[in-house]
């Protein structure tokens, strides 16, 4: 069953007086439970189709479907809540917030929740420990590795239990072994846990873990999807 | 880790820059119920002050005197129910920095002009009967530990006594009750004070207060009044109470206008300091901004967050400030006065600190509150 739906996608920014054409009538459709791997040059558009993905940038034409939600039809609050609880962000910097514990950086989408207090600490807690990370609860960004911080950052993505995971680039930062363990858990939120995941990468070994790969060049995909 | 949490901990993101900000906020508030204080007490002498008695002085100046005759004038005008006389002496008990701030009076008198001061008929007779005899609010009594019965030395800070020294003795003879603590004057008698006057003899007051039958002719009994001494070498100024109040502020200028002109700079200076500190803020977190955002907050969210630290950062030093300016207060009137006069201990400081800190709070808030919900999520990320 598709989950993803992209229909004749186009996006241009403007530059001054230039108009600049990022992605050009992108069809797609993603299966749920895939993983793709989306690839190509740097300015190709990995990261735009990603965010219109996501649901964090409108198309400039066409329309994009996920799950039961045509994403151009939402509200900006409406868009905000239905990131919140359908959307996963994995960074390819972190982006945690430098003054919170790992514990709270992952609790932080379920304030977003009606969850009691004791409900969110307890479900933030589980996606630490799924990450590996339950004893570095109290510790924050600053004290921790790379790829813990990665590892945090996924936790966070995960702790609302969304539907898809969208991942830019997620080991451009890390060493080869930090990269290899965040690739793994990817593969295991993929396989055990269902998690429809979508990754940027330039890392051609990266994308050996996903199912699928997808190329853009110029703002148009270049190659078919392949079975991994 | 709630909503609150999250504000907070935000708000303390760079601990010394939110404390220092914090600090000069906290001064600002403790300077505001300082001056406010001030403020208060030259306001509530004209609240207090009573339009049904006129109060009668020299026209060239308060400190100048009046000849004891003009009472004896005063009181045939027509509509002026009850006269008295008083003279200003400035005391002080054992110490000149130790006021206790005290009138020559006319003892048969002045509780008739005055009757807000409750005296027993006993307290009052024996008033009436002592040449030396003191009566002194209870309050102030008890302050210094006086009893009816004890000779009291004051030290006046202008008259000299006959043997040319400043101490004066008086016997406390009673006690009254005033209205409000701008009744706190202790009481002499004029006939002692002008006889024990090294220069004195010749009768010599300082203010007469002449309770009027009807309040709606207080202009024009005070004209007519003044037209009794006008070619005289001592012309009077009458007016009413609140009216005398109102010239005497006038006199050493709109106290009001300058406090208000004070805490404004001050807190103009806070408003640029604290939006500075907001703006700097928002600068460096608008990479986290996108952030929450792309985890869901909506901008109204947002926006209600950032504002809220700007609210907890004011309220928090405003509580801080208040309660620590009404401590310094205290302190001051006691060390300075005695007991803490209860209008300084107002309400009205405390509303118009919080009503301060909420606009405060919103003002400095609020353009960091509408950039940050407004930021692009795209654009937040790309920050940095």
């Amino acid at each position: 069953m598709e989950i993803v739906s992209l229909n004749d996608v186009s996006k241009t920014y403007t530059k001054g007086n230039q108009r600049v054409e990022v992605l050009r009538r992108i069809c797609l459709d993603i299966e749920q439970g895939d993983f793709i791997a989306l690839m190509g040059p740097s300015g190709s558009g990995k990261t735009t189709l990603l965010n219109l993905i996501g649901g964090l940038d409108m198309p400039t034409s066409g329309t994009v479907q996920v799950g039961a939600s045509r994403l151009e039809s939402l509200s900006s609050s409406g868009l905000a809540r239905w990131r919140a609880q359908n959307i996963g962000f994995v960074f390819q910097f972190y982006n945690l917030l430098p003054m919170l514990t790992a514990q709270h950086n992952v609790e932080l989408p379920l304030l977003l929740t009606s969850l009691p207090s004791k409900q969110r600490k307890q479900n933030a807690a589980t996606a630490l420990d799924l990450v590996g990370l339950g004893d570095r609860a109290k510790h924050k960004p600053s004290e921790l590795s790379g790829g813990q911080q990665q590892r945090v950052a996924i936790a966070r993505a995960v702790v609302a239990d969304p539907m898809i995971l969208v991942c830019d680039e997620p080991t451009g930062d890390l060493d080869r072994q930090s990269a290899e363990e965040i690739l793994g858990l990817l593969e295991i939120l993929n396989h055990r846990h269902g998690k429809t995941i979508v990754m940027v990468t330039h890392d051609p070994k990266a994308a050996e873990h996903a199912r699928h790969t997808l190329v853009l060049d110029k703002g148009e995909l270049v190659q078919p999807a392949a079975q991994a | 880790m709630g909503s609150l949490g999250f504000i907070w901990k935000s708000l303390f993101r760079r601990k010394v820059r939110a404390i220092l900000t914090m600090a000069s906020l906290v001064t600002a508030f403790l300077l505001l119920v300082l001056l406010r204080s001030v403020g208060v007490v030259f306001e509530a002498g004209e609240d207090f002050a009573n339009v049904h008695r006129l109060s009668v002085s020299s026209k060239f100046s308060v400190i100048d005197s009046l000849p004891k005759s003009h009472v004896r004038k005063v009181e045939q005008v027509e509509g002026g129910k009850t006269v008295t006389h008083m003279n200003w002496f400035g005391g002080a008990y054992q110490d000149p920095y130790n006021m206790v701030m005290t009138f020559a009076v006319d003892p048969s008198s002045y509780f008739d002009v005055y009757p807000e001061n409750e005296i027993s008929a006993e307290h009052h007779e024996a008033f009436n009967a002592s040449k030396t005899g003191m009566v002194a609010p209870r309050r102030i009594a008890e302050r210094y530990g006086w009893q009816v019965g004890d000779r009291v030395p004051l030290l006046s800070t202008i008259f000299q006594y006959q043997d040319s020294s400043m101490g004066w003795q008086f016997d406390l003879v009673g006690l009254f009750d005033p209205e409000n603590e701008f009744g706190d004057v202790v009481l002499i008698r004029h006939d002692y004070f002008d006889e024990g006057w090294i220069h004195g003899g010749d009768e010599a007051i300082g203010r007469i207060g002449v309770v009027l039958e009807d309040p709606d002719r207080a202009r024009e009994i005070a004209k007519e009044i003044d037209s009794l001494f006008e070619n005289t070498s001592d012309p009077t100024r009458t007016a009413t109470e609140a009216e005398f109040a109102r010239q005497w502020l006038a006199q050493i200028g709109n106290i009001s206008l300058m406090v208000n002109g004070v805490l404004g700079a001050v807190f103009f200076t806070m408003l640029l300091l604290a939006g500075n500190t907001m703006m700097q803020g928002l600068r460096e977190r608008t990479p986290e901004f996108g952030v929450v955002k792309t985890l869901g907050f909506t901008n109204a969210r947002l926006f209600a967050y950032v504002l809220g630290e700007s609210l907890l950062l004011v309220t928090m030093s405003a509580v801080v400030g208040v309660a620590l300016g009404t401590q310094v207060v205290g302190f001051l009137v006691i060390a300075l006065v005695g007991d803490m006069p209860p209008m300084l201990q107002s309400w009205g400081t405390v509303l118009l600190a919080g009503v301060v800190a909420v606009g405060f709070s919103v003002l400095v808030g609020l353009f960091p509150s509408i950039t940050a919900a407004r930021l692009q999520i795209v654009d937040a990320l790309r920050a940095r």
